[in-house]
């Protein structure tokens, strides 16, 4: 049973790629023989699974590794071998006569940054995370990668309308959590609530969520976690690739995206483009003006062997334009009172459109890469990657005249990365990593906007030096890691006078990471793991300096030069039980934080020429947050699966005894899933599913820390269809998703729009890919 | 070779991030510094101000607020001045408002009943602006008038003609509150 599962789960992870088959020409005689070995020990493989896509069938290895495929045609067959513990390994296979092959499986743990799949419950892994389902992320190529990310327990998304949104991890964002596109952490400005993520989900094939022990590689501001994306090596020898078109009813968005990928002899290439376009979504009852967005994506990978070196070239540009809802523009204090005493939003209309006016923002995001690794042994490697990015944000304000096309803010951010990383693993499960990484960041403001900056700018210099250690005896897998950043930061801010004077300032600090794991295979059944990071983090720039007044958030922010690095510690444990019908994991934490720089609303206001603002400014408190994640999966019979998915957390500036402001509130899932494994008429792969997702309110807050109290809790209900037209060498695959099906009327306390408007009502999106 | 490398690239990096950068300090052209609120008095002629300067701009140093006396049971001819004083030349906000004076328009909140107004311009729709206006005083009283300056209000929402800015919307320009007396 467990076998079929995996089956089928590893030709789903195969419908990315292709399906290719030629008709029976002669006689169908041939047989395919061989043995599988573990690349470092040489010992044979048993019980692994050799699948000839082209019979949809496999064969599993005996216990001398060997497996037979008989009865094959003349003709091309791809062949997926796998183990547990092991990296896949995909074959192309020109059959002209009889083949006896030797097939290496490398060693799963080998490689850090090798993909988790997560139905391998068995498997002992040093990290705290998810990888998000390949099916799943089809189904998600006309949203937000936020969307996406918040379907793993523990992630919700933080948003300033239905275009800018960013994850939320364990309760943190911005500037604790780290974004990796390719193995490059993205360079980006991550720091206000306004800003989103500057990824295009819609091209990726590998999503994983880290909720912690991930800062190792990714650095200090990796404190809650990271998301991990990134494309597939390309394997095969054939011309596939995929396009898939959209239309999402809420926003009537648009979107398109395609992808060409193969691999001749050494050289392997891949490209990619997409493009969204959605208009004003609407809420049950009006159209929310000015909501819309756009971008556009693309970008191209090439690959090369060359004995013992490989060679990676990657390049992606992002390019988005993001309406801000026009109801939320307004200015001082009065105004924000009177937008929230309001049942309607101003300027909400019954009309739709695909205008994006002032406010908007309009970022470019470029990432140029280059990877070589060189296999010094059959232990060891050596990789060096080098990435250049270019940040480009615009955003436009509500301004007068002339100045309305002209950018209130207009940042552009120049970053460079390189790691030289060496690799070494030996026999008996050893595991050894250590490396050097260089940043060099340069923050500008482009001149032109008319106005003083937000943020001044500044240069980071970042060396760090890592080195990890990981060991698997028997039912236990241990992993230590150490990290150390030499953070300096030169920073140009304008002293504000009657006479504005630029000072030049110098921040240094000295940031390390200590990350402990363990885990054990307490029986058969369960899997228990208690991970420690010690993480200390240095201040960022807006928290150091920040002044004035952000986007319509109608609040003056200041920063505080004397913000010291925060120190964390995170306890996290995972616990997994798993039969045959039912698996639950739990996931509790308790996350120590010393030094918590926040955004603390102060007594006094601001008195400007627009009227009395907020004022906020930084300060750093102990605070504490502990939470449990809970995912129950159920098999009630063979064609139907039940999910419930729980996630829960507290906050407390323990300084000041109060609750920490926007923490998620906790949040109650349910599914059912109907996946027949016969055909329904000519439809294959068929699964129906309806969602229920309750968000609680978050009760956890004082009445003098927001505006408003948080809004009430929801129950959404989703129902989604996904089903092969066709199911060939071609595929045709159709996605139909009703979400909040009731089209009820909620606001969401994770959105900063909830104070002057509802959120979007029910959307209907219909989506063909067609994958070759 | 790779050491080579690594030091070269140190080195390009130190040497970058010790040229101190050229920050341009921007002009900020479109702000407003100054608010005069010019009240003549219809049967004399005589004028009285209520002037904000804040030419830091926003933080910084605080705003200066000054206020005349106004005289009770009188009508003044009130006309409103923004200037940005923190250029040079000042630079005559005034001029940017009536170029777009459809999408303008000036609230006066009164917290006294013995000071109203009544617009005395129009945009080039036909609505109130507000540059222009009449204020009416009373019996001798004192308290708060808030001048206010909408960017894109909703000039066809209710009230929105007569002064009622509840229903207006749109950006804030301009919102100062002088602390009056009338004698």
């Amino acid at each position: 049973m467990l076998r079929l599962h995996l089956i089928l789960q590893y030709s789903s992870l195969l419908l990315l790629l292709c399906w290719s088959s030629f008709n029976c020409i002669a006689q169908c005689a041939f047989t395919i023989e061989g043995t599988l070995k573990d690349e470092v020990s040489g010992a044979p493989l048993s019980g692994a699974t050799v699948y000839v896509r082209e019979l949809s069938a496999g064969v599993v290895t005996d216990q001398q590794g060997k497996f037979a495929i008989e009865q094959l045609c003349a003709q091309t067959y791809h062949l997926n071998f796998s183990h547990l513990g092991c990296a896949e390994k995909q074959m192309t296979i020109e059959l002209k006569s009889s083949k006896l092959l030797s097939v290496f499986l490398h060693h799963h743990a080998a490689d850090l940054q090798e993909v988790i799949v997560e139905d391998h419950a068995h498997e002992l892994d040093a990290t705290v995370g998810e990888q998000i389902a390949p099916s799943l992320i089809l189904e998600h190529k006309g949203a937000q990668l936020s969307e996406l990310l918040s379907t793993t327990s523990g992630v919700q998304v933080l948003q300033n309308g239905k275009g800018i949104s960013k994850p939320i991890v364990h309760g943190l964002t911005n500037d604790r959590l780290v974004v990796v596109q390719q193995g490059v952490p993205l360079s980006t400005q991550s720091w206000g609530s306004d800003h989103g993520i500057e990824v295009d989900g819609s091209m990726l094939n590998q999503v994983k969520v880290l909720k912690g022990a991930s800062a190792l590689r990714y650095g200090p501001e990796a404190l809650a976690g990271a998301i991990v994306t990134a494309y597939s090596k390309i394997q095969d020898a054939h011309l596939h690739g995929s396009v898939t078109n959209g239309f999402h009813s809420n926003g009537r968005g648009l979107f398109s995206s395609f992808k060409l990928e193969q691999k001749r002899n050494a050289f392997a290439y891949r490209i990619f483009s997409g493009y969204k376009n959605f208009g004003d979504f609407n809420t049950p009852e009006y159209y929310l003006t000015n909501s819309g967005y756009r971008n556009f994506s693309g970008g191209l990978q090439l690959q090369k062997n060359l004995n013992r070196h490989f060679f990676e070239l990657y390049t992606s540009v992002l390019s988005s334009e993001n309406g801000v809802l026009k109801a939320s523009q307004i200015g001082n204090l009065t105004d924000l009172q009177l937008a929230i005493q309001r049942e309607e939003p101003y300027f909400a209309t019954q009309e739709f459109s695909r205008l994006i006016d002032p406010a908007h923002q309009a970022a470019t995001h470029s990432i140029f890469k280059f990877k070589h690794q060189y296999t010094l042994s059959d232990y060891s490697k050596l990789t060096q990657s080098y990435a250049f990015q270019i940040n480009n944000r615009k955003e436009f304000d509500n301004r007068r005249g002339a100045f309305r096309y002209v950018p209130a803010l207009d940042l552009r951010k120049w970053s460079h990365f390189y790691e030289l990383v060496y690799q070494k693993e030996s026999i008996h499960d050893r595991q050894f990593e250590t490396g050097l990484q260089f940043v060099f960041q340069d923050n500008t403001n482009v001149p032109g906007t008319a106005t003083l900056p937000l943020l001044p700018d500044f240069r980071l210099l970042r060396p760090a030096y890592f080195i990890g250690f990981k060991k698997q005896k028997d039912k236990l897998l241990f992993a230590l890691g150490g990290r150390y950043d030499f953070n300096l930061l030169n920073a140009w801010p304008i002293r504000r006078g009657i006479v504005n004077v630029v000072e030049q300032t110098t921040h240094i600090n000295h940031n390390v990471v200590l990350s402990g794991s363990l885990q054990a295979a307490t029986s058969k059944a369960t899997r228990l793991r208690v991970n420690l990071d010690v993480i200390s983090r240095a201040a960022k720039m807006h928290e150091l300096y920040s002044d004035g007044l952000h986007q319509g958030v109608a609040s003056y922010e200041q920063g505080n030069e004397q913000l010291d690095s925060e120190q964390s510690m995170k306890l996290s444990a995972e616990f997994k039980i798993f039969g045959h019908k039912a698996s639950l994991k739990v996931i509790p934490y308790v996350h120590l934080i010393n030094n918590f720089i926040y955004l603390q609303a102060q007594d006094s206001f601001l008195l400007t020429v627009r009227g009395a603002y907020p004022l906020f400014i930084y300060e750093s408190n102990d605070a504490i947050i502990r939470g449990v994640d809970l995912d129950f999966k159920y098999q009630l019979s063979n064609a139907i699966n039940a999910r419930m998915m729980f996630d829960y957390l507290k906050g407390d500036n323990l300084e000041l005894d109060m609750p920490l402001v926007q923490m998620p509130g906790a949040r109650l899932r349910y599914s059912l899933e109907y996946a027949p494994q016969k055909k329904i008429g000519f439809l294959q792969h068929t699964r129906l599913s309806l969602q229920c997702n309750h968000q609680f309110k978050q009760h956890y807050l004082n009445a003098d820390q927001d505006f408003i109290a948080p809004p009430e809790g929801y129950t959404l209900v989703n129902a989604k269809l996904s089903t092969h037209l066709i199911n060939t060498k071609q595929q045709l695959i159709l996605n139909v998703q009703v979400q909040n099906i009731f089209d009820i009327t909620y606001r969401s306390y994770l959105n900063r729009l909830r104070y002057f408007a509802d959120e979007p009502g029910r959307s209907v999106n219909v989506q063909l890919s067609y994958v070759f | 070779m790779k050491k080579a490398h690594l030091t070269v690239m140190i080195f390009a990096l130190y040497i970058s991030s010790c040229k101190p950068k050229e920050v341009v300090v921007e002009n900020q052209q479109e702000f407003i510094t100054t608010v005069i609120m010019t009240f003549t008095d219809n049967s004399t002629g005589v004028e009285k101000q209520f002037t904000y300067k804040d030419l830091d701009g926003d933080g910084g140093e605080p705003a200066n607020v000054s206020v005349e006396p106004l005289m009770a049971n009188r009508t003044y001819q009130t006309q409103i001045t923004l200037l940005n004083e923190g250029v040079s030349p000042t630079e005559n906000i005034n001029e940017e408002i009536l170029a777009e004076d459809e999408e303008h328009q000036f609230f006066f909140l009164s917290t006294s009943s013995n000071l109203s107004f009544t617009y005395a311009d129009q945009d080039e729709d036909g609505n109130p602006l507000g540059l222009s206006t009449l204020f009416t005083t009373g019996a001798a009283d004192s308290g708060s008038l808030t001048a206010i300056l909408r960017h894109e209000p909703d000039k066809n929402a209710e009230g929105v003609a007569g002064g009622m800015i509840d229903n207006a919307g749109g950006a804030i320009d301009v919102e100062v509150a002088f602390d009056f007396t009338i004698q």
